[in-house]
């Protein structure tokens, strides 16, 4: 688990881009299961985009349920449109300094698929004028699921990339001791 | 005559679940075992259901290993139990949208699922927040809205606003915001059809966990105790001990007839057994001219 992480890694990670991670020296390899500090960065920026993403996946298709349900009504005053878009930027923007070790390689080029996926709905939804119709709601769903299946496809609970999120359930508290548990 | 037979059909459980997650502030007082439900209400035509559980193929392993949840399986072998198939089910009642309750929409290829419209605006709210409000995430899968995209289109997802009564012929449905969830919701049985009904069954989704929610502590009567809220709300303590005395309330203050369906001691109450698979199937009520599932 990567819940250990301090802010000063991260931050780290975030401001100094890939000149921070060369400044990083690997850890001893006296423990070969503690990751050295680039593993360790590159997971704090791959959960960063893949949350991010995750998160989008579900605000957009709440928007999309609400788009019907409300028939007619235009997303593009919704807020959350606006925050929609600002995150996807921030996770691109994150995504593209992701620096991969050699057996996480695909992670980024599924991420900038999902991306990209997102990228279309979110611009159906800029486009769109008078609310949108059932087969632009059933396009934009399906660039979701498109884009949830490549989330899906690099899930790795052991460092925290899971499509549900469980972590800060209460269950989680008693896992951290060791615990069983569930959130329901 | 009674209208409709319900049941509580566990699917899965969980063997040690610490207490302080089901009674607010029961910090330290140990473990119990949880079981992950779903109730079937069969009669005047309609086979409904509250809740779907979720589907084990997508994450079921992650939630196995991760939260210690045993033994799942899916609605046809747990509804064949009680002689129905998913593709029989018309009805579905979504009680809030945590992945337990609303993971498995695409197994129930027949039904129209009810939810509040409200639980779905404030998880979009929700998701916009920045991350480290991330607290208020927990239990919900991005996959379950996408999910329920499709079913909009097809005119499978009905998002009620607010309270709505007979939804089916003497079931309503009461909305109960920001409570457990934001869009909370509970459902009545009124068994007599009556609107002043002297035979109501209130399932009470995860609103109440266990009897010591609802003030009961084991008797079944008027509450004999406070109230308790759960463990687990994004809502207030107040407005979830408002709900439980509105649907206590419901049922003449007989607790016995509101339903938390994590409750194992249901079966000290009501008729039950325990199928092949180590599931118990619960048997709350029969209709007129129906014979026990359970005996
Ligand atoms: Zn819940």
């Amino acid at each position: 688990m990567d819940g250990g992480l301090t802010t000063v890694t991260r931050e780290r990670m975030l401001s100094g881009g890939s000149d921070g991670l060369r400044l990083q020296e690997p850890r001893s390899r006296l423990r070969a299961d503690v990751p050295d500090d680039r593993a360790i960065a590159y997971r704090v920026s791959l959960r960063e985009v893949f949350d991010g993403l995750r998160a989008l996946i579900g605000q957009v298709s709440g928007l999309l349920i609400l788009a019907q349900a409300r028939r007619g009504r235009d997303l593009r005053d919704m807020p959350t449109i606006a925050v929609a878009r600002e995150r996807w930027r921030e996770a691109v923007e994150t995504l593209g300094r992701l620096d991969p070790p050699a057996d996480r390689a695909a992670d980024r080029e599924r991420l900038r698929l999902a991306a990209d996926h997102i990228d279309a709905v979110l611009a159906r939804i800029d486009r769109m004028r008078g609310g949108l119709t059932d087969p632009d709601i059933m396009d934009a769903a399906r660039h979701l699921t498109a884009a949830y299946r490549l989330l899906q496809s690099i899930c790795d609970h052991s460092i925290g990339l899971a499509m549900v999120d469980l972590r800060d359930a209460c269950c989680c508290c008693g896992r951290t001791l060791g615990f069983e548990g569930a959130g329901t | 005559m009674t209208q409709y037979s319900i049941w509580v059909l566990e699917y899965a459980y969980v063997t040690k679940f610490h207490r302080s997650g089901v009674l607010y502030g029961a910090h330290n007082q140990g473990y119990l075992k949880l079981p992950y439900c779903y109730t079937v209400i069969k009669g005047n035509g309609h086979v409904a259901m509250v809740d779907v559980g979720y589907n084990d193929k997508d994450y079921g392993k992650a939630i196995a290993d991760g939260l210690g949840v045993k033994n799942w399986h899916s609605p046809r072998t747990v509804l064949a139990e009680i002689g129905l198939r998913p593709e029989d089910v018309d009805t579905i009642f979504i009680s809030h949208a945590h992945f337990d309750h609303f993971g498995n929409v695409e197994d129930f290829p027949r039904a129209t699922f009810y939810i509040q419209e409200r639980e779905i605006a404030k998880w979009v709210w929700a998701m916009s927040l920045p991350e480290r409000m991330r607290f208020v995430l927990s239990g919900i899968d991005p996959g379950d809205i996408l999910r329920g995209v499709e079913l909009a289109c097809n005119r499978r997802l009905v998002c009620v606003d607010g309270d709505c009564e007979d939804v089916l012929p003497g079931i309503d449905l009461h909305a109960a915001p920001d409570t457990h969830t934001w869009g909370s919701m509970w459902i009545a049985v009124r068994n007599d059809g009556r609107r002043e009904s002297q035979d109501v069954w209130v399932l009470a989704g995860d609103l109440a966990y266990q009897f010591e929610n609802l003030g009961d502590s084991g008797a079944g009567g008027a509450p004999d105790g406070m109230f308790i809220p759960v463990g687990l709300a994004v809502g207030s303590q107040m407005n979830l001990i408002a709900t439980t005395e509105q649907m206590v309330k419901q049922v003449g203050n007989e607790t016995r007839r509101v339903i938390p369906i994590h409750e194992e001691r249901l079966r000290d109450r009501f008729p039950s057994r325990i199928t092949d698979k180590g599931l118990r199937i619960t048997e709350i009520c029969l209709a007129g001219g129906v014979r026990s599932l359970v005996a």
